[in-house]
């Protein structure tokens, strides 16, 4: 009888606690004295590195220096000029992300740029990237809260839900972010929706509206635990999205409904003003050619010619997920070839944090030569890349002219958005070896895709899941 | 169970078949849960949005905001006037002999300046020293090495696992990571000693670790792919571990290019408070930490506050070790108040205590404040922000985040009001590095301590010899 109370209480002590998420290590993950580093190990590592003459002089430069400043290829350097043999016409003047992650944003609403000064005559144009920043952020919430609500019976920690966790709000997107936003929402200039200091520095913004989400989440799964309805559920998503709404309008200002509006033409004149809608501005000067676009990767290891969609990447709760038809790198630098040279900027999507020299705007292979430095190899394939973590697309860019030798695309000129400071004036240079190595997607428009490739886009997509290390710059990471 | 994940097909079945299958790349068919695909009745259609805009009535005083938010960092517009005006710089104990503010720059490297910070005021009073500092870059020098070893040892092990497994996801995400805990201060120095800070001092790599851990990542990771590619192959444990000590001799080689060779006997005096200048002496750097220092390792108990799980039990997270032949970080999880109260007593104790916490949790930086009320955003936006320690650890809405010291406390009514702090931020911020972390504060944001025993209840020592909790390599509060 003793014997039995005492289980009983042990029982319900036990209900009472929380959940343990207890793990159970396989073989191997846990700690194992034979594969330490003994001492004999310890001195044949010491033993492989013999301090040469070269060893210390490499030892003493690198005390005092960043690895980066040491080991730029100058040579390759100076035997790159900014000469390109086709640049399109009418590029508008460099734009400034700032301290945001919004490059997918700016490249977007710089490749429609070109055709709308052309058409217009304009002296210079740029749209309003925080107009399109406020209903991203709002939208995304929505996406953000209704997921919440599909995965409010999954368990805390698990892969879904920690994904789903750590990547509630961010800066991250991509084109099919730009194009459903300006198809819904219009387009106005910068001029009457201007960069605020929280649309230029994001951090503290998004970290609030995290932690007005993650409040949400944590009551919609309280709420589903006591048999709340649907409709309950999505009020408890109403009241989250009202105070994003709120902290948005503060910190970015409210989008214009109407707005008056006039420009400057290339021969100094000033046109009438006139009365816009963000809807009827977008009408007037974008057209409706926003779905003209096709949207291209190249993922080695993933089936090639297949049509591969991204689960949950979209910024629009009732919008379609992200796709793309992978394509050779061959096939890639085709099309972006015709288009520039047809005039017609190209969004692109690239690993920036690959070799390059920031500060003179070169992206080259090999510029970075750490190989000859450290006397080993650095390289990696492509697939090999993407799938151990290596590097994956992290920046967006427009390409907005190309040098041709021999026939051959030799190096791009890319149009960044990071202000006049780093490159030639905000300008860069992608090396066409470069192009093949680390550019992963482009923005074609349908006129420059060869029939048997637009026809792929008809294809039933591979779905790949959220933690697919190609989307970690959309999720933001 | 919710992830499908993989369909599989019957290879029997399908012999032709799976012959062109094993050619192609592998096709990661993720399936959809109920709900996660796109939805109508969840979009935002034009009469929520109505709705959403028609709950906001843009008074005066929030179109003030609006304009000062225009151009301001929030940070700044939030500070708490009151607050800061209300807090004093004073407190009713500080330990003695504490050393200068040491500075990190831009690596990861904040718990091992405090664990070394921790063991200075012993030193520096015993030996009546001037100053005194510990070499960071020597046992960053062993870390990255051992750190090394510990990645290649995890593929080996999940060789079979696929790579895009959550655990292979994990690995690869934190192959040679900056970040550390107290147990990788512990097992650095038992195994390899210390070093004055002149003996080997930080290079720019130390302090700035990014392009470094870069290459190293890189150069652990094409040892995985060929640590699998031989697995598959059905290598031997042999060959593997080969694969393995042929990356290693190349961490080696980019450790002692970027941070410098470890010296294995050095000549060291030092400067007495009284300005005399010791006779040279020869140690190594195992004979320096026993004959100089001194302090026992095995003394310290690492104490947690992690609502969630269970209480005075002990907690092991599985991964998480600086080294491979050594245990998994461990802790005894406690309430606030009790870890609050051991801090005090050592404190008062003249032990300085080395501490983790969520720096990135609201506080005035350039004051030097950690204080609830530090940041007022909630005025600014009118509503809540608060949340829970266990729902913010749970939600990934905060974890520990850096590794301070604890040197000082202001005892009011009985209680501590406020701690000084040790940070490893430079002389910049704060009082000339000094912070501030009040009560309020330390119950929300302060995970974990280590304690001298002799701190420690014995109630709650003797929940050290129990059987630990495992929890995942993923837990948030090991996350970052």
């Amino acid at each position: 009888m003793h014997k039995l109370v005492k289980t009983i209480v042990l029982m319900a002590a036990c209900a009472a606690l929380p959940v343990m998420a207890r793990y159970k290590p396989v073989a191997g993950e846990a700690p194992s004295a034979e594969a330490g580093l003994t001492t004999v190990a310890l001195r044949k590592l010491e033993k492989s590195v013999p301090m040469t003459p070269q060893m210390r002089a490499d030892r003493n430069a690198l005390a005092g220096h960043s690895v980066r400043s040491l080991v730029v290829n100058q040579k390759l350097e100076d035997s790159t000029d900014r000469l390109f043999t086709h640049v399109i016409k009418h590029p508008g003047s460099i734009t400034n992300q700032k301290s945001s992650g919004r490059c997918w944003l700016f490249a977007g609403l710089n490749i429609l740029r070109p055709e709308v000064m052309n058409t217009f005559n304009m002296k210079n144009f740029t749209l309003s990237q925080a107009y399109e920043q406020f209903y991203q952020k709002l939208e995304a919430a929505n996406r953000s809260m209704e997921l919440a609500i599909a995965l409010r019976n999954e368990p805390l920690h698990s892969r879904r839900m920690d994904t789903f966790l750590q990547h509630i709000i961010s800066d991250g997107g991509d084109w099919n972010y730009v194009q459903a936003l300006v198809v819904k929402y219009g387009a106005v200039p910068e001029s009457v929706m201007p960069n605020d200091y929280a649309a230029s520095h994001t951090r503290e913004m998004n970290a609030l509206m995290a932690t007005r989400l993650r409040k949400a989440v944590i009551r919609i799964r309280k709420a589903a635990g006591d048999g709340a309805s649907m409709d309950q559920l999505r009020g408890i998503k109403m009241d989250a999205l009202k105070d994003v709404y709120k902290i948005l309008v503060l910190c970015l200002g409210q989008p214009p409904q109407t707005f008056q509006w006039r420009y400057e033409t290339k021969d100094g004149k000033v046109s009438k003003l006139e009365t816009y809608t963000p809807k009827s501005f977008y009408k007037k000067f974008l057209g409706n050619d926003m779905n003209d676009f096709v949207r291209f990767v190249n993922y080695p290891g993933k089936p090639m010619h297949a049509k591969l969609e991204w689960d949950w990447e979209r910024n629009m709760a009732d919008h379609p997920n992200m796709d793309a038809v992978n394509i050779t790198m061959a096939e890639m630098e085709a099309m972006t070839l015709k288009s520039v040279l047809g005039d017609a900027p190209v969004w692109f999507g690239a690993n920036a944090s690959a070799e390059g020299d920031v500060k003179k705007g070169l992206w080259l292979n090999d510029i970075l030569d750490a190989k000859d430095l450290f006397g080993m190899d650095f390289t990696m394939s492509k697939a090999d890349t993407l799938a151990y973590d290596n590097g994956t697309p992290d920046h967006a860019m427009v390409f907005t002219g190309v040098d041709v030798r021999n026939g051959k695309p030799d190096k791009w000129k890319v149009e960044n958005s990071w202000g006049t400071k780093p490159g030639d004036k905000g300008w860069f240079v992608i090396g066409n070896g470069w192009f093949g190595r680390h550019v992963y997607e482009v923005i074609i428009d349908k006129r420059f895709v060869p029939k048997e490739l637009l026809a792929l886009t008809k294809k039933k997509p591979i779905v790949l899941p959220p933690w697919d290390p190609f989307t970690d710059w959309v999720k933001g990471e | 169970m919710f992830i499908k994940g993989r369909r599989f097909m019957t290879l029997a079945l399908v012999p032709v078949l799976a012959g062109a299958f094993t050619a192609l790349p592998v096709l990661a068919q993720f399936t959809p849960g109920p709900g996660e695909g796109p939805d109508q009745a969840g979009g935002l259609n034009p009469a929520l949005i109505k709705e959403i805009q028609g709950s906001l009535t843009m008074t005066p005083q929030l179109n003030a905001t609006r304009n000062a938010l225009a151009a301001h960092k929030l940070r700044e517009l939030a500070v708490n006037q009151e607050t800061l005006n209300q807090t004093d710089d004073l407190f009713t104990h500080v330990i003695k002999n504490p050393g200068e503010i040491t500075n990190q720059k831009q690596s990861g490297r904040c718990w091992l300046f405090a664990g070394l910070n921790i063991m200075r005021p012993a030193v520096i009073g015993t030996h009546k020293m001037k100053g005194f500092k510990l070499s960071q870059a020597y046992e960053q020098f062993w870390d990255r090495l051992e750190h090394a070893n510990l990645s290649l040892e995890m593929a080996i092990a999940l060789r079979k696992e696929p790579l895009d497994s959550r655990k292979n996801q994990l690995l690869l995400q934190n192959l040679i990571g900056d970040g550390g805990d107290w147990s990788f201060v512990t097992s650095l120095i038992d195994k390899y000693g210390v070093v004055p800070q002149d003996v080997m001092p930080n290079t720019y790599s130390a302090s700035h670790t990014h392009t470094m851990d870069n290459l190293l990542a890189t150069r652990i990771r094409q040892a995985i792919l060929k640590i699998r590619e031989a697995g598959n192959k059905g290598a031997s444990m042999e060959q593997l571990r080969a694969i393995k000590t042929d990356a290693l001799k190349d961490v080696y080689k980019i450790a002692v290019l970027c941070l410098g060779q470890p010296p294995q006997t050095f000549k060291w005096r030092y400067e007495t408070k009284d300005g005399k200048v010791t006779p040279y002496k020869t140690y190594t750097p195992k004979s320096f930490y026993s004959e100089f220092v001194g302090v026992n390792l095995k003394d310290y108990v690492a104490l947690v506050n992690y609502p969630g799980q269970p209480m005075h039990a002990k907690l092991e997270w599985a991964w998480y070790r600086g080294m491979e032949d050594r245990p998994n970080v461990s802790a005894i999880n406690v309430t606030s108040d009790e870890l609050a109260n051991m801090c005090k007593n050592s404190v008062m104790g003249d032990d300085a205590v080395w501490f983790a916490s969520n720096a990135g949790a609201p506080g005035d930086i350039k004051a030097g404040l950690w204080s609830d009320s530090a940041l007022d955003y909630s005025g600014i936006f009118g509503m809540d922000f608060k949340m829970d320690k266990k729902d913010t650890l749970q939600t990934y809405e905060g974890a520990p985040d850096h590794a301070m010291v604890f040197t000082g406390v202001d005892i009011q009514d009985g209680k501590p009001d406020k701690w000084k702090v040790e940070n490893s931020w430079g002389s910049k911020p704060g009082k000339k590095g000094w912070f501030i972390i009040t009560s309020g504060w330390f119950n929300h944001h302060v995970y974990e301590a280590i304690i001298n025993k002799k701190y420690v209840p014995a109630d709650l020592l003797k929940v050290d010899t129990q059987k630990p909790v495992m929890l995942p390599p993923w837990d948030p509060y090991s996350y970052d």
